[in-house]
């Protein structure tokens, strides 16, 4: 009877079907999440991380958060990541330029890596282990701004093959437990792995130049000791790492006269030492010295023992038989400037002419 | 709905008229009373007629055979599509409502509101209600809870028509069951239709180098020199707000091991400079659009970006990249107090990420 009495109460009905149900939804998405590890090869040990998020559910419970590294591939086949137990170190100063508009998370910030999972990981999922950041200022956090972090000396080792695996950035609660979770894919590199090395090499370079070849000493008498003014310097530049050395070698030997060959003016010792110049004392020598700085070069001129004058009373003698080494450079150098003068005496003896004369020989090389 | 319609017949058989019903007139025999109606209830009361019978089964549902119920009651909706972006959204979900209505293919009236309910399972409480054991209840923002309320009753046009509407907040590479039902006017609200099961997309991650070895060959003073081989890459994502091909290198530029001496690496014209070492990336063909080279390698001629040790952004998409091909070059100058040695490297590493 009742039954075959129809009644409809339009919207009354559609009342009576709203009845609340207070199922969970489960964890919820992050607002946003990005995971890059440092190194993206297989195997790779101890990769640096840096994550940013965004929170999403209840912001002010978010306690910690977590990075829970997966066990398999993200088809579940194969190894995953190997976490150790470590106590990284979490570092918010410094973002990268990309993304942008990150923020600083509030608090003061510890993290732990462990092989446990339960509560910082969503159930179900086989993970190796989860990186857990704690000491977030919780009342202080919200769901608007993105959050970044570097976690570094993370005890981590990349999986051994080519894949992608489901890394997840999750927001947990003090108890702990998931509160939202993010699978933030991270991908291990194929063979080729993740680095490049570049390689080149930079050609040997050498120069050397004399600004003139003609030098002049000034007319001496017994009573002085007269010095080239500078008129001949040599310019050396080499880009080798062990620089360059430069030698001299006389023609003669001393200045000698073809008007009255019978009193040259010899040159002194070679002794590794420089020879005194003395007023009425006839000797011959050369005295080398450092002009302009380069400009770009690495150490300094030295000179030979036999050269290393540093008054006006000494020069260097000559080898009379062979190239001696003056002066070297045991670095590169965009140009050394050497001024190359020579320096005599003479003694009552010696006779007048104008055409005492030698001829010098210079050369350098650089030491490759 | 069948509970509630019986529990409302009992109510008004027992008291014609309480504080919460008034029955305008009501008779029992060969018929009732149609279409009585205050400002707040409306009442077809008739006798004779059978009720419609719901009938639901794991993948649909639906009010059928004969009587006045099923007459009166909107029509029982369903999804016209749904998608995940062709394997792109992974955590929301693309549907079409069908505003379709009977076997003609009638549209529904525009004032017709849907409900829809989503679950991780297809499991329903029983027949008669046709409902999920564990529904979630879309809201108008896109985003699913376990409640709901009447002003989640949207139009076919406030689901965005033909166009459609997004579930967000959806967990990736997961199966989601829909359905959905609807009231219009002074009919009674339907019941759930058929269910759609319609999975999200798995977030995907992808990098590959093509090679991990560049030779710049020897550097002469003063002159640009371009790698002969560039480096080739692909990445790929679905992450909703793209992700970032990064570049850092290990020595700050070109570093000979055996001198010490390093050609610095540089953002600049290496023309107008005397030494410097750098790279400059290009976008291939065959990527997707939306992918592109960041500011600071976006640079022709000789004019390079430095590749310092911190990681710089390289290639980006602030979207999901379905293919990113790039190349990058490398150029470097020596000047001629550089140190002369043939073990002058750098080591490039890249990284890849993306915004989920």
């Amino acid at each position: 009877m009742i039954k075959n009495k129809s009644i409809l109460v339009a919207a009354s009905a559609l009342m009576l079907s709203v009845v609340f149900t207070n199922l969970s939804a489960g964890a919820a998405q992050l607002g946003q999440a990005s995971l890059r590890l440092s190194r993206m090869s297989p195997s790779a040990a101890g990769p640096d991380l840096y994550v940013t998020f965004k929170l999403n559910t209840t912001p002010t419970s978010v306690a910690k958060v977590s990075i829970c590294f997966p066990a398999t591939k993200s088809d579940g086949t194969g190894a995953g990541y190997t976490v150790t137990a470590a106590t990284p170190t979490v570092s918010t100063a410094n973002p990268p330029a990309t993304p942008s508009g990150t923020s600083v998370p509030p608090g003061t910030l510890t993290a732990a890596a462990s092989t446990t999972t339960t509560g910082v990981c969503v159930a179900g999922t086989t993970w190796a282990g989860a990186i857990t950041v704690s000491g977030f200022t919780s009342a202080s956090l919200n769901s608007t701004a993105l959050y970044e972090m570097t976690i570094t000396g993370t005890g981590l080792t990349n999986p051994t093959a080519n894949a992608q695996y489901n890394t997840a950035v999750n927001s947990d609660s003090a108890t702990p437990a998931v509160i939202d979770t993010t699978v933030t894919p991270t991908y291990v590199t194929n063979a080729t792995g993740d680095q490049v090395t570049v390689t080149g090499s930079v050609a040997p370079n050498f120069s050397f130049s004399l600004s003139s070849s003609t030098d002049t000493i000034p007319a001496v008498d017994p009573s002085s000791i007269q010095t080239s003014t500078g008129n001949v310097f040599m310019t050396v530049a080499t880009n080798s790492p062990l620089g360059y050395t430069a030698y001299v070698k006389s023609q003669n030997a001393q200045l000698q006269s073809a008007g009255r060959p019978g009193t040259p003016i010899p040159t002194g010792t070679f002794d590794a030492s420089p020879d005194t110049i003395a007023a009425g004392t006839t000797k011959y020598g050369f005295v080398p010295s450092t002009g302009a700085a380069c400009s770009t070069c690495s150490g300094i001129p030295v000179y030979d023992a036999e050269f290393a004058v540093a008054d006006g009373t000494h020069a260097g003698s000559f080898n009379t038989t062979n190239f001696a080494s003056f002066v070297s450079h045991a670095g590169y150098t965009s140009g050394d400037q050497i001024f190359l003068k020579e320096r005599d005496a003479v003694g009552p003896s010696v006779q007048y002419a104008s055409d005492y004369s030698d001829v010098l020989t210079i050369v350098a090389a650089g030491n490759f | 709905m069948k509970r509630a319609w019986i529990s409302g017949f009992l109510l008004l058989a027992a008291l014609p008229a309480t504080s919460n019903y008034q029955l305008q007139s009501y008779g029992f025999g060969s018929g009732g009373t149609a279409n009585s109606q205050t400002s707040t209830y409306s009442l077809e009361g008739i006798s004779g007629e059978l009720s419609g019978q719901p009938s639901a089964t794991g993948t649909q549902s639906s009010n059928s055979g004969s009587g006045f119920v099923t007459d009166m009651q909107a029509s029982v909706p369903k999804l016209l599509s749904s998608d995940n972006g062709s394997g792109v959204y992974y955590n929301k979900l693309h549907f079409v409502i069908d505003n379709t209505q009977g076997s003609a293919g009638n549209l529904a009236p525009s004032d017709t509101k849907y409900l829809i309910s989503v679950s991780l399972s297809n499991a329903i409480v029983g027949a008669s209600t046709s409902e999920f054991v564990a529904p979630l209840y879309l809201h108008p923002d896109g985003t699913l809870s376990s409640t709901y309320s009447l002003a989640d009753y949207q139009t076919y046009s406030g689901f965005g028509s033909s166009a459609g509407s997004i579930i967000i907040g959806l967990n990736q590479n997961t199966h989601y069951y829909i359905h959905l039902k609807a009231t219009q006017g002074a009919l009674s609200e339907s019941g759930y239709g058929p269910i759609t099961d319609q999975p999200t997309a798995p977030a995907t991650l992808s990098f590959s180098i093509a090679v991990n070895s560049v030779t710049l060959g020897s550097l002469s003073a003063g002159t640009v020199t371009s790698a002969s081989q560039t480096i080739s890459s692909t990445f790929a994502t679905n992450g909703a707000s793209g992700g970032d091909v990064y570049i850092r290198g290990q020595n700050g530029g070109l570093l000979s091991g055996s001198t010490g001496y390093r050609i610095n690496t540089v953002s600049n014209n290496l023309n107008s400079v005397g030494e410097g070492f750098g790279a400059q990336g290009s976008i291939t063909g065959g990527s997707s659009p939306g992918y592109a080279v960041s500011g600071l390698y976006g640079t022709t001629g000789a004019t390079v970006g430095s590749v310092s040790t911190s990681a710089n952004s390289l290639y980006s998409s602030t979207g999901p990249i379905a293919t990113g091909n790039a190349l990058l070059g490398l150029l470097a100058k020596a000047a001629s107090t550089d140190i002369a040695a043939n073990d002058y490297q750098e080591v490039l590493t890249f990284t890849a990420a993306a915004n989920f």
